[in-house]
């Protein structure tokens, strides 16, 4: 069967997305209420810790080129245990692939239009979702392709507007609390940021053309997504200062509102909604599509399109009733979201890791 | 398929819009500026509403561009929905310019009313907060003004010229003054508004009725100063100078013009084009103290008397009489906020947090006893640069 191939730059764009998807709106709020004003050194720090982690996603993706991350996790761990940890990992991208969906309709309903039910705005978000599965990965490659562009330009645009406002003092004093609450929050900053990737297993090995520059690829729209974190953490803080930053809903959303330059460039708020919607739809995208190919490879379909719409269902139906309310989400994601994501992101693949070598190492004794 | 598709595509057509939250424009009511006065047991809040058929008109209207709308109860956001059983249209905060306290609000505490401004999600965080000085808010917001014929926008717009052009006010926003509070070494301060009465139009020639009418002494708003806060209380007011003063000290001053006595019979006015402070903290003797310079650039704006500032020797006496002048006020603005109200309105506190964040540790709980002991050294820099149109005044006797 002919493969679909996405090329490098697709990759990277993906990469880059499916980071900054997550975070770019709320995160430098939970990071600021941490470590304070120092919350842009986390930022700094997180890539140090994130580029060994895509690492291990591009070595175990290099070492079997014609396999999904359930493929791979299958070979390596064997067929029942591999099966189980497969099956949990393909939980995970579903139960994501739902939550997704209701940060938005929660952001447009508190922040936009308080009166629309939240089902009608999910509903044109998993449509959209829906149909660009169908459609399959080369489109959703291409599409992310022109969101990075976008999603960039408008970001910078946005950042450069709010400057006027920023206070340097608000930075000062650097390292007021020591070096632990900085650590502290670059663990939340990768679970946002860099665990969330494992998504792109699913996509990275089986799919790319040319294996040789992959490992560039991947780095490079990491470094990228990280760029942009930093600068909204950065400013944020600048502008804000680090108690607004800590306990707005939206900060990012709530800097943009901070643009005043002039007399026209005001009001741009939606420039940063409009980033962070077409950024959420690519991590969106990589959750549901890792889920959907994921279960349909377990239970041996042949076309996974088959099961997309009706996943598609029960994810509308489940995305306004994961969570019942704005504060159990919160504590979810600040109580339960980093170990779950930590044992996936981080723990499975390095088992994997573990496990691959001590298997290479047998095999070479026993030859 | 194709069909399939066209059904798809008209759907979508009703849903995509984003009709189901919107709100036309002839069914909502803009406010433009909000006044919360004191009420027995709760707060009495005042909507400025713009009047649309007024401001829209081509013909001069003779209604009033704005709709003053009051509601009485305790808490605010429950009066704001109240207020709907009046208005007739839907109240859209938005647009919001302004936000006028009664003294008795500020004197009891603002933290109160600072959530519900940042909570709900119609505000935006481009609006200024000012004081009602001697009156209630709602008669602030009730003049009507002739050049702008909407209050609220006209409070909007000379806070922000005065502050630009003539320094003793000041515009704050939710962010800059919910950071102050919060701060523990700088506390917060609001412009203060008054009703004044305005008594230029006496003495115009009573020609025509017309004019007769509006010889009348009309009532206009004013701004007066800076009222300074302790944490989220108001707790006394700086007048003129020293508000002037305080910009200086916090390099808020773009534009400004004083004057400056040199003997008798001199007085040159100078325009200040551009003043920046740098606040600096070091250690006497293992206490904290604060070093401010100011630089600052001067035109000659006007000169009286026999005064030749073409001379560059007399350019040095003026640059030093509008130092020492600027210093005086300066420092006395700083007396005051040290002894009179022991309120760091500076935000010398968070200077020396930022310089020597493990002493500001120790000295922090007890920086109200230590504020009105701090040593502040304030030096000035003033540098000439243009002497506007003409260079030596025309009425001086040349030396042949």
């Amino acid at each position: 069967m002919q493969k679909t191939k996405i090329t490098n730059h697709q990759l990277l764009s993906l990469t880059a997305n499916g980071s900054i998807g997550g975070s770019v709106i709320v995160i430098s709020a939970t990071v600021a209420s941490i470590a304070k004003q120092d919350a842009w050194i986390a930022a700094l720090l997180t890539p140090v810790f994130g580029m060994p982690v895509i690492w291990i996603y591009w070595f175990l993706g290099s070492q079997y080129p014609d396999k999904t991350f359930v493929g791979i996790i299958k070979e390596i761990f064997g067929k029942w245990i591999g099966f189980i940890a497969a099956a949990s990992f393909v939980f995970l991208c579903l139960q994501i692939a739902y939550h997704i969906p209701w940060y938005i309709g929660n952001f447009i309903t508190t922040q936009a239009m308080p009166e629309t039910p939240i089902y009608a705005i999910n509903l044109l978000f998993v449509t959209a979702l829906v149909i660009a599965i169908i459609y399959g990965i080369e489109t959703i490659a291409r599409a992310s392709e022109l969101f990075i562009y976008f999603a960039s330009i408008i970001f910078f645009l946005a950042m450069i507007l709010v400057s006027p406002n920023a206070k340097i003092e608000n930075l000062q004093p650097v390292f007021e609390n020591g070096i632990m609450p900085i650590l502290k929050s670059s663990v939340f900053f990768s679970c946002f940021l860099t665990l969330p990737l494992i998504t792109l297993m699913m996509i990275y090995p089986i799919h790319l053309s040319n294996m040789q520059k992959a490992k560039k690829s991947l780095f490079k729209g990491y470094l990228w997504a990280n760029l942009i974190i930093f600068i909204t953490t950065f400013m944020s803080i600048l502008v804000l200062g680090s108690i607004i930053t800590a306990k707005a809903q939206y900060p990012t959303y709530l800097l943009a509102t901070e643009i005043n330059v002039g007399v026209v460039f005001t009001r741009l708020e939606f420039l940063i909604v409009a980033i962070w919607i077409v950024t959420q739809f690519m991590i969106g995208i990589l959750f549901f599509y890792s889920g959907v190919t994921g279960l349909s490879e377990l239970i041996g379909l042949k076309e996974h399109k088959k099961i997309v719409v009706p996943l598609g269902l029960i994810i509308l139906v489940m995305s306004e009733i994961v969570f019942p309310d704005a504060i159990y989400q919160a504590n979810w994601v600040n109580l339960v979201w980093p170990p779950y994501i930590i044992t996936y992101g981080l723990i499975l693949p390095v088992i994997l890791l573990l496990t691959f070598c001590i298997k290479k190492w047998i095999f070479k004794r026993v030859n | 398929m194709k069909k399939l598709l066209v059904i798809l595509l008209m759907i979508s057509l009703i849903s995509l819009p984003g009709c189901w939250s919107g709100f036309e424009i002839d069914t909502l009511a803009i406010i433009i500026a909000m006044g919360i006065d004191k009420s027995e047991g709760g707060y009495f809040l005042t909507l400025q509403i713009l009047n649309p058929s007024a401001i829209a008109a081509k013909e001069p209207s003779t209604a009033a561009p704005v709709v003053l709308y009051s509601e009485e109860g305790k808490d605010l956001k429950e009066i704001m929905r109240k207020i709907h059983e009046k208005s007739g249209r839907r109240i859209y905060s938005a647009h919001l310019q302004l936000v006028v306290f009664s003294e008795e609000i500020v004197e009891e505490g603002i933290n109160d009313a600072l959530d519900f401004f940042a909570r709900f999600n119609e505000f935006r965080t481009d609006f200024y907060f000012i004081v009602a000085k001697g009156t209630t808010a709602r008669n602030v917001l009730s003049i009507l003004t002739p050049l702008h014929q909407i209050p609220g926008i006209k409070l909007h717009e000379s806070l922000k010229n005065s502050e630009q052009l003539w320094a003793p006010t000041k515009s704050v926003r939710i962010v800059e003054l919910v950071n102050a509070i919060v701060a523990e070494g700088k506390e917060p301060v609001l412009t203060g508004v008054e009703v004044t009465e305005e008594v230029a139009n006496v003495k115009l020639p009573t020609k025509s009725l017309e004019s007769l009418q509006k010889s009348e002494i009309e009532n206009t708003t004013k701004y007066f100063g800076l009222g300074v806060f302790k944490e989220d209380k108001l707790i006394g007011w700086l007048n003129e100078e020293e508000s002037k003063g305080y910009n200086y000290v916090i390099g808020n001053v773009n534009n400004t013009v004083g004057y400056i006595n040199y003997g008798d019979k001199v007085k040159i006015t100078g325009e200040v084009t551009n003043a920046k402070s740098v606040m600096k903290a070091s250690l006497e003797e293992g206490k904290p103290a604060i070093d401010v310079v100011i630089n600052m650039t001067l035109n000659v704006g006007a000169v009286e008397g026999e005064f030749d500032v073409s001379k560059e020797e007399n350019i040095d006496i003026f640059n030093e009489l509008a130092e020492k002048k600027i210093k005086l006020m300066c420092e006395k603005t700083v007396d005051k906020a040290q002894n009179e109200f022991n309120a760091d309105i500076f935000g010398f506190g968070e200077v020396i947090r930022r310089k020597y964040p493990k002493l500001w540790k120790e000295i922090e709980d007890d920086w109200d006893n230590e504020f009105p002991d701090l040593p502040v050294n304030i030096t000035v820099k003033a540098k000439t640069n243009q002497l506007g149109q003409i260079t030596k005044p025309f009425f001086i006797k040349e030396k042949e």
